[in-house]
Formats: C-alpha cells, structure tokens, sequence
C-alpha cells in the first residue's frame, strides 16, 4: 500500500469541513466548560451544604463515568425522554457537562489559593457576595489557573473525535465517511492525526506564552 | 477634610450614645475559651485602646465586631443594634444578610497584613466600596478617594499597585480604604506589627491625626504603648479573654492596680 498525495488531495477538502465542525464543537463545549465549571465551583464552596453537596454529588458521578456513556446517554436515551438535539449540539452539551467537572476542579483550587484576607477585606468592606466574588475574588483566582484551564480544553479538543460515535460529521467522522467510499484507511487517518498535531501543539505553545506572559504582568 | 463624623446619618434610626455594647460575650473554638463573659461598652467617639499579651482575646474582640468571628454566646450591640442576631418573639435567632450589612456599615476595620487588593492600584482599592456598595458615582468616589490617600500622605502613589509600595504606604492605603466607606465606628488590629519598624512611624502618625480630629468611635489593638498612651481616652488591659482592667491611660500606665497588668507593662516597655 502506498501513501497516494493525489487522493489526500481530493478528500482533503471534505476533511476540512470536518476540521470547522471540530472547531464549533471545541468551541462551544469550552464555552460551556468553561461557565459550568465556574457556577459548579462557586456552588461546590457555597455556605449553603444541600448545594454544595449537590455539586460534590454531580461532579463525583459525572468525572466516573466515561465521556463515551455520557454520550450515548444525551444520544441515545434522552430522546426517549421526549428531548431530541442536533447531533452537534448533544456533542458539545456531552463535551462541556463533561469537561465541566474537571474545570470545577481547577477553579476550586484557583479560589482556594486567594489568601483569607481578602474575603476579610470584603467583608470589611461590606461588600456583597456577588461583588465579592466579581471583582475580588475571581478577579485573583482565575489568572494563575488559565494554563490548566488551557491544558484541559486542549484535551477536549482531543476527545472530539468521539464525536464520531454519535453521528457528528467532525474530523474523524468526515475522515471514515470518505474512508469508507474509497476503502483506503491510510490517508484519510494519518490526515486526521496530522490535522490534529497541526491544531493542538501551536496551541499548547500559545497556553505556554500565556503562562509567561500572565507571570511577568503579576510581577 | 472630609472624616466620617459621629453623627447619625439620615434615615438611619437615632443613635445610641454607646456606640458599642459587649453583653457577656463568650467565644471559644473548640475546646479553647478565647473570650470569657466579657461585658463592656464603649460610649460614641471614645478612643478604646486594647492591650494584653498575645492571645488574651483582643484581636477576636475586634473580629466580632467586623463580624468575621461570631460570639459563642452573649450578644453584641452596635449603636443600640444587635450585631448579626435579631429578636423573634423571646429568643434570638440569626440576622438575615441584608440587616447585617446594615449594622455592619458602621464598622470598618484595617488589618494587620492590609489585606489590600493586589490586582488594584490604590485608588481604585479606596473607591471599589463607595462604587460598587454606596452606588457612588466613580468620579465622586474618585475625588473623594484622592483626597483620603492625601490624607494619608501617598497622593502620588495613587495609580501603584499595592505590591509597588511599601508595607508603610500599602497600611495608609487600607486606612484610607476603610476610611472611604465613612465608618462610625473603626477597628485597628496591630495596624504596624507586620512592619518593619522604621515604617511604623508614619502609619501611626496617620491614627494619631485621626483620632484627633474625627468624631469617629475607635477601637485600637496595639503593643505600641506611647502611642496607645497618647491617643487613648481609656485603655482596656485584657488578659485570658477577660478584662483585668479598665482605665484612662494616665491611671494604666503611670500606675496600674493590677499586679498582671503591672508585669505586663513592665514586660512590654522593658523590651
């Protein structure tokens, strides 16, 4: 078997639509990841202990059982409730509940660096919980976790491909389309891994120019 | 100058003469007994100054107050208020939020390690709670803010960030942060233990001037005791969470009635 350039060429086309889907999906599953995993954090050390049990509870069941299950559920079983999505939209609704819970994670550990002095100043202040957390707390939390934060959605973007399994015409969906027309695995895999490279280390080195950059302007 | 002044701000319900009621007050954490059926109080615009060895209770005192510690038992009244507790028929039962931060708008407090907020410069850690708590207008906010850092002497470190000052500047900052809230009441906990000593000075000169020309109720936790001497009405000797002795500072300092009160003195002044 050779590696044909000719054929690459022509299903390269119909991978990079692949490649745009793959990107909606990063997107919109980091923008829910990313507002999820804040309100799940913030519910998680809430005074309130039904709510942050709650949290505990979802986040515990959620981060131990496998991202594949949890879309087959959305897929699968939720329509059987009456809840039908796009296809793509499940995906990025699996991605984000998903990631979510690790984001969580990460947040806590952003809050909990935040010297107890400041929630003190806040209080001093008279400052309500909603200002408090807005403009001192989060504000001092968030900038040293945005590279774990960055690592994570670049897991995400590689746990894209199991989108596939649910029907969503991503990367590796477009690929075995076309791979299963032509019945040549080579290219259009070895195209998927390369597109995937491509996409992710520029990434993970623009995540590590941003940990440098946040660094010098704390100093 | 603009100081928050003693009198009672319209709308707010007339004010007691004590600005501060202790009414035997109890704290412990777990099994340590901080504060013991302490009852005392502190008439409006008096200058209370706090004195004792480490861990007789005064700096939890303080805390109380700002409500960042809760009394175990007994209650705690501001200006006529119970702090953080309200009535319900005979019992007490837990303020709503709201009413708390009513009452608690009348204390403020500056912190041994200023608890400044670092991703601010200074004048926007002094305008942050007139804007976003008393809905000031930010160019209000900022020309009173101004003038509270003149006030405290660091006028040109307005736009710095705490970490781009000094342990000196960064507490004048913070007294002119809770300044800007225009406390009745305002708490200093060991406002200059965290400095290094040739700092300690221009932080103390800021209190000193206050306490002289404001009508605000001061309570003053210190180990510094020629400045508790000079600013203080009435100095409080605290000693295993009780008061050992309560007295005008000519009368504590010159000659204590107290034998532990005397050893510490001693202790304190011979270092």
């Amino acid at each position: 078997m050779t590696f044909s350039f000719q054929y690459v060429l022509q299903i390269l086309p119909l991978l990079l639509l692949g490649a745009e889907v793959t990107f909606e999906a990063t997107l919109g599953g980091m923008a829910f990841a990313l507002v999820g995993g804040l309100i799940l954090a913030v519910a998680r050390m809430s005074p309130s202990r039904p709510l942050s049990r709650a949290a505990v509870a979802y986040i515990e069941f959620v981060r131990s059982t496998p991202l594949l299950i949890q879309l087959f559920f959305l897929f699968y079983v939720l329509p059987a409730f009456g809840i039908t999505m796009s296809s793509l939209l499940t995906g990025i609704l699996g991605l984000g509940l998903h990631y979510s819970t690790y984001t969580a994670e990460v947040y806590r550990s952003g809050i909990e660096g935040v010297p107890r002095g400041q929630w003190e100043a806040a209080v001093a202040l008279n400052l309500p919980p909603f200002q408090t957390w807005t403009r001192v707390i989060l504000p001092q939390a968030i900038p040293p976790i945005i590279p774990v934060l960055g690592n994570y959605l670049i897991g995400m973007f590689k746990d894209t491909p199991l989108l596939a399994t649910i029907t969503v015409r991503e990367l590796l969906g477009a690929a075995l389309n076309a791979a299963g027309e032509s019945f040549r695995y080579l290219e259009p895999i070895s195209l998927v891994g390369a597109i995937f490279f491509v996409l992710s280390y520029p990434s993970a080195l623009l995540i590590r120019r941003l940990e440098v950059g946040l660094a010098i302007r704390r100093r | 100058m603009q100081y928050a002044d003693a009198e009672p701000d319209i709308g707010r319900p007339a004010a007691s003469s004590l600005a501060i009621s202790f009414r035997n007050v109890c704290k412990s954490f777990g099994d340590l007994e901080v504060l013991r059926n302490l009852s005392f109080d502190v008439p409006t615009g008096e200058k209370l100054v706090i004195i004792g060895p480490s861990g007789c209770g005064k700096t939890t005192l303080l805390r109380m107050l700002m409500t960042l510690e809760h009394p175990t038992s007994g209650t705690i009244e501001v200006f006529g208020e119970l702090l953080g507790l309200r009535r319900a028929g005979d019992a007490l039962v837990a303020d709503t939020p709201s009413h708390i931060r009513q009452v608690r708008a009348n204390v403020g407090m500056v912190f041994q390690q200023f608890n400044l907020f670092p991703h601010m410069t200074a004048l926007d850690n002094v305008v942050e709670a007139p804007i976003r708590v008393q809905r000031a207008s930010k160019a209000e906010a900022q020309g009173r803010g101004r003038e509270l850092l003149e006030m405290v002497g660091v006028t040109d470190k307005a736009d710095c960030y705490p970490r781009q000052l000094s342990g000196g500047q960064q507490q004048r900052v913070a007294i002119a942060r809770a300044l800007a809230m225009q406390p009745r009441i305002m708490l200093f906990d060991e406002i200059t233990s965290a400095l290094d000593p040739e700092l300690v000075g221009e932080v103390l000169k800021v209190v000193r001037r206050l306490a002289r020309e404001s009508g605000m109720t001061m309570l003053i936790v210190t180990h510094e005791m020629r400045f508790a001497s000079d600013i203080a009405d009435r100095v409080v000797f605290l000693e295993g969470g009780e008061i050992v002795e309560d007295a005008p500072p000519a009368a504590i300092f010159s000659n204590p009635s107290n034998p532990r009160t005397r050893e510490f003195l001693h202790a304190v002044l011979e270092r």
